[in-house]
């Protein structure tokens, strides 16, 4: 084995010549790499934050170096089983809920014969990724309010009871999150599964079809099997964002009413690190929340890497 | 009390000697125009709340600040709802900041200044701002208000109403005490529904309990069904604390204030207390019986004015006087003719007398950076645009010949243009598209109020008519959160704290008043937020408070 590594070492062309090889490649990823150094990499210097008590004239540096106060503090508050709580289960009845969605959605178009009506069943299901944020909760709390909303109208109209106050009940809030955020995104996240059937190939079904595979099973048989890969990676990269639930839904979701369900660690630290502009508190939850994603999506890699041959990395 | 009298004293003596004294209290001479000819500032704040006239397009009321003062103003505006986060964000990064800056609402100003990211004006003040001086003199409380716990000023005040009666005097160096508020934070009523049901505008807790259920049961709006809405909170759960005052809970405006002070000058916590419980008692009842609007803990202004819209709406526990009059339009707009919103006095507290807040504080409003080259030239401008009698006149009533005239004997009239405006704005939206009414700091002047509302006489009365026992001085903290001179260390303490019992409270009250959670538990309530470190909270505020006290 080494051997051979070896030899192929030898036999590797000068790296002048690879990259005037690929060069067409390597500026067309150009862009990407700048923005990841520039917006991912270089920004990590802020963690630093985490382990000082920051003051902002005296910059990064220069602020006085309290060590991990800020991460004993996170610990010790009184708040912190259940802000992990929350992040976790929002994060995770969105995986749940919202990874299959898409699939099954890129399933169903690709059966569709009439590429027309294809075409629109397609666009007409991107088109609620593009609706502001804002705009999705303020249509929420419109159509759920319990004076003025339709699903109450209804709701009265149909059980004759009492209109629900959707929006300040704690036991709906994860549904409606969860609900929104499935309705907003499995057009779009979609798109990647419909490339990915593109590229089965078409003896696959001629074969299939020659040996008597209805429509069910060349999609049971074929389909999914080719793009099994795809949904692996993908639910690898979405392990990652379990407890990287975004705060701005919840912020303009979330009430007193629902803190106790909707109150997650994003918000916490906006409540308490950028308002309140205890900015040493707020990174160093930041960053343990980082490296329980971190956690996430190595150990979801290793899993699948030692069951299924697919991984990442 | 008796610095009260100490103050009245130095003012009689003052008065004697004449308009001399001031220029011996203050180093600072009135500016002479224009002191700033072919200078540049530059001055980051939220947007208009009139959203269609951003500041950044010079209106007109700025362009008169240039021709008067020469000083050219360079804009750096940002969406009001932005604000908090973008200058937040900016000042934490401490480059290339604007001259001044307009300090984020949830900012902690004092910080700013510990921080070294504003600039202390004591001395600035002192030798720039003439009017500010004039005004500190007759109402020391400002610069107590402004002072933090080392001793420095770190922000320009804004001000609400209560200190200054006409612009005119700011010329005169002649001021007068205005008294009573004009725009005042109350709850609000349906008269006409009241009317029709033939019930009295309520005074006490019974009152206001009969009449909302009878706006529940006996169909004001006359559609056949009971979908009155009797009671809301127009801005958030807070708003109904209001009723906390017949038991002798104050709440004042729909500012948060938790703390309170005691004659003895004693802090205590209102959301612990035996009137608190008492409060969620009556408002658990009013929720349990569906007078309450179910959604009181998470509303909004457009979703009151919706409510109120499809005439749904009985009364508000607390709102701003200024919105009465759109919501008489609002409900006019929708077909009710005889709408008829009236502002209601407070409830009667335990010794029957109903009091209002008056005096609504003073802001910490505007900072001059660090990195300003010029900070005399910025505190001259900051003081000339919000206190000379020119800025007042621009700031509360928009441009001469434009939004108001002057008649020959010198009383202020808004003119058609603005009190009926071709487009449909009120009048105080079209101000604001002129750039008066903003966001830099400014004064309420009563005489504004008394302009604003000259087709309303019933509100200005209203507001005149409470006597000098009812009216009262709001607790410091008010305004901001910072309003109290916390030292660094302090504020830390709270930061630590805060948080967590500001977030139980409300969690918990919301609970006690939707029935979630039986009243009985309310000393369990009470111990955990005690075990939340609410008492190293009350060290703290009370050690902040005295030293407020001692700066007065």
């Amino acid at each position: 084995m080494k051997k051979k590594q070896k030899k192929v070492m030898k036999n590797k062309t000068p790296l002048r010549k690879l990259i005037y090889r690929d060069r067409h490649l390597i500026i067309m990823s150009l862009p990407m790499i700048v923005f990841f150094l520039i917006f991912s990499y270089v920004p990590m210097v802020g963690l630093s934050l985490a382990f000082t008590n920051y003051k902002p004239v005296l910059g990064i540096t220069g602020s006085p170096f309290v060590g991990f106060d800020n991460f004993i503090k996170v610990f010790q508050n009184p708040f912190f089983p259940r802000l992990m709580k929350n992040t976790f289960l929002i994060g995770l009845y969105t995986l749940l809920w919202s990874f299959p969605f898409p699939i099954l959605f890129a399933l169903a178009v690709n059966e569709i014969r009439n590429s027309k009506f294809q075409k629109v069943v397609q666009t007409i299901s991107y088109m609620p990724y593009f609706i502001s944020i804002v705009v999705i909760v303020g249509l929420l709390s419109n159509f759920l309010s319990p004076t003025t909303g339709v699903i109450n109208h209804i709701y009265t109209m149909i059980t004759g009871n009492d209109s629900i106050s959707f929006m300040s009940e704690p036991k709906y809030f994860r549904f409606l999150y969860v609900a929104s955020e499935i309705w907003q995104t499995f057009g779009w996240n979609s798109i990647i599964y419909l490339a990915a059937l593109a590229g089965v190939d078409i003896a696959l079904y001629d074969s299939a079809k020659v040996d008597g595979a209805n429509r069910f099973q060349q999609m049971l048989y074929i389909t999914l099997p080719s793009i099994m890969p795809t949904i692996i990676i993908m639910l690898v990269l979405n392990m990652g964002k379990v407890m990287g639930v975004g705060f701005e839904k919840i912020i303009l979701m979330y009430s007193p009413s629902t803190y106790e369900v909707a109150d997650v660690i994003a918000t916490y630290t906006y409540r308490r690190g950028i308002v309140q502009s205890d900015y040493g508190f707020g990174t160093a939850i930041g960053l343990f929340n980082s490296v329980i994603n971190m956690i996430f999506i190595v150990g979801a890699n290793w899993f699948s890497k030692k069951f299924s041959d697919t991984s990442v990395w | 009390m008796k610095a009260r009298k100490m103050m009245v004293c130095a003012l009689t003596a003052a008065m004697t000697l004449g308009v001399m004294p001031t220029a011996a209290f203050a180093e600072a001479a009135k500016p002479e125009l224009p002191f700033g000819e072919g200078e540049t500032l530059t001055v980051a704040t939220m947007d208009n709340w009139f959203a269609t006239k951003s500041y950044a397009e010079n209106l007109p009321v700025y362009q008169k600040f240039e021709e008067l003062t020469g000083v050219k103003i360079e804009w750096e505006v940002m969406p009001v709802n932005d604000y908090d986060e973008v200058m937040g964000t900016r000042l934490a990064a401490a480059q290339n900041l604007p001259d001044i800056f307009v300090i984020p609402w949830e900012a902690n100003a004092d910080k700013l200044g510990f921080d070294g990211i504003a600039m202390p004006l004591n001395d600035l003040i002192e030798e720039n701002a003439y009017y500010l001086n004039l005004l500190m003199e007759k109402y020391p409380e400002i610069r107590s208000a402004l002072t933090t716990a080392d001793g420095n000023i770190y922000a320009y005040p804004g001000f609400g109403e209560g200190f200054i009666t006409t612009a005119d005097e700011m010329d005169t160096g002649e001021l007068t005490d205005p008294g009573a508020n004009i725009c005042l934070n109350v709850s609000m009523i349906r008269k006409d529904w009241l009317d029709k049901l033939g019930l009295e505008t309520p005074e006490t807790l019974d009152d206001w309990y009969n009449v909302l259920t009878a706006f529940k049961t006996q169909d004001p709006n006359g559609n056949g069904e009971a979908d009155e809405i009797p009671l809301t909170a127009t801005f958030n759960l807070h708003d109904i604390y209001r009723f906390g005052e017949a038991f002798g809970l104050y709440r004042g405006g729909n500012e948060t204030s938790r703390w309170g002070a005691d004659e003895n000058g004693k802090i205590f916590f209102k959301d612990t207390t035996e009137e608190f419980k008492q409060l969620l008692e009556f408002l658990n009842k009013l929720y349990s019986e569906g007078l309450l609007d179910l959604e009181y803990a998470n509303n909004g202004f457009d979703k009151t004015c919706e409510k109120n819209s499809r005439n749904l709406l009985g009364a508000v526990a607390s709102d701003w006087m200024s919105n009465i009059s759109t919501y008489n339009a609002g409900l006019k707009t929708a077909g009710v003719e005889d709408a008829n919103w009236i502002p209601v006095r407070p409830v009667k507290n335990p010794d029957g007398v109903s009091q209002i807040t008056n005096r609504w504080s003073v802001w910490k409003t505007a900072a001059i950076s660090k990195d300003c080259k010029n900070p005399e030239l910025a505190m001259k401008w900051l003081d000339f645009q919000c206190l000379s009698a020119e800025g007042i006149k621009l700031t509360n009533f928009g441009v001469e010949g434009d939004s108001y005239t002057v008649a020959d004997d010198g009383t202020i009239s808004l003119t058609e243009m603005a009190t009926n405006n071709p487009d449909g704005i009120g009048s105080q939206e079209y101000l604001r598209s002129l750039g008066a009414w903003g966001q830099l700091p400014y004064p309420q002047a009563k005489e504004g109020y008394e302009v604003l509302w000259a087709d309303q006489p019933e509100l200005v009365e209203f507001s005149l008519g409470f006597a000098e026992n009812e009216v009262r001085k709001p607790f410091p903290c008010n305004g901001t959160k910072a309003d109290l001179p916390f030292t660094d260390e302090e504020n830390s303490i709270r930061l630590e704290y805060e948080t967590n019992i500001e977030t139980y409270c409300d969690e918990m009250a919301i609970k006690f008043i939707e029935g979630k959670e039986s009243l009985d538990n309310y000393d369990e309530y009470v111990a955990t937020v005690e075990s939340y470190g609410l008492s190293q909270l009350l060290e703290v505020e009370q050690s902040a408070y005295d030293r407020y006290l001692s700066a007065n």
